[in-house]
């Protein structure tokens, strides 16, 4: 259930895009063909990069609020 | 760093990021804020640099560059059993490892050639899955073979700079370095993947 702050609801989202990214890297570690390779660096980077971008956001956008 | 180790800090960053997505009211507290950077941040991170150098480590090996069905007839060209095939007697002989085959001859010894053989790697890929593949007999290389890559090992050794026929013509060893006369295409070196001729060669069984 996602918060009702806007500043968790975006760690939260930040964060299920992370475990996401964490889950695809685990099971291209398992797999290690080249379509894991092309899964990892592709969709794998764009969920990590997604969710740390949004986490970084979460701290400017917070920071902008404050006097 | 061994697979296992990468699974468990993962496993490990999972946990952390799951306690911020089920209660991110944490980081209210001093303590929150730097675990959730950490958690948020710094691990992912850590795990994505630490699974890219793993991955791109597997992709090095002779096991993933065969794992393509197109590679497959290369991949029987090493186990030729004739020492005249060039690629055979590397791979039989030690003379590359045994387990990053393809890798050790087809990078480029140059500065940034892991990156370029790495790019040339995904363009592989995408020619395999996304594109029209060849067949595999015409397969070629980007660019002619260059002499650098042989002398990366070669430069040196004995049986290279004082072998009879590289010193039976002044000329030819000072233009193998320059890349002038190549090693395998100028009638000494030239057997390397024969591919016509597999059907009817005797393979090498050992090595496994």
């Amino acid at each position: 259930m996602l918060s009702t702050s806007p500043f968790d609801r975006k760690l939260q989202l930040s964060g299920i895009l992370l475990i996401l990214g964490l889950v695809v890297e685990a099971l291209c570690l398992l797999g290690r063909g080249p379509i894991a390779f092309i899964i990892f660096a592709g969709l794998g980077g764009l969920l990590f990069a997604g969710g740390i971008i949004i986490y970084l956001y979460s701290l400017v956008a917070t920071g902008q609020r404050q006097p | 760093m061994p697979t296992f180790l990468i699974l468990l800090l993962i496993a490990l960053s999972v946990a952390l990021v799951a306690v911020f997505v089920f209660r991110p009211e944490i980081t209210a507290t001093r303590g929150g804020k730097m675990t959730a950077f950490l958690a948020l941040f710094a691990l992912p991170l850590l795990c994505f640099g630490i699974g890219t150098s793993s991955e791109l480590e597997h992709a090095k090996s002779t096991q993933f560059c065969l794992s393509c069905h197109i590679m497959e007839p290369y991949g029987r060209s090493l186990r030729v059993d004739d020492p005249q095939h060039l690629a055979a007697a590397h791979f039989q002989n030690h003379r590359v490892p045994a387990d990053e085959a393809c890798y050790t001859c087809h990078t480029n010894y140059a500065m940034f050639g892991a990156v370029k053989a790495k790019l040339g790697g995904l363009r592989h890929i995408y020619v395999y899955y996304l594109g029209t593949a060849p067949a595999p007999e015409n397969i070629k290389l980007y660019e002619p073979f260059n002499n650098r890559e042989c002398l990366h090992c070669h430069a040196g050794a004995r049986s290279f700079e004082e072998g009879a026929v590289h010193t039976a013509d002044p000329d030819l060893l000072p233009a193998l370095k320059a890349n002038k006369t190549s090693c395998i295409s100028s009638g000494c070196h030239d057997v390397v993947h024969d591919l016509a001729n597999l059907k009817g060669a005797k393979f090498w069984k050992g090595g496994d």
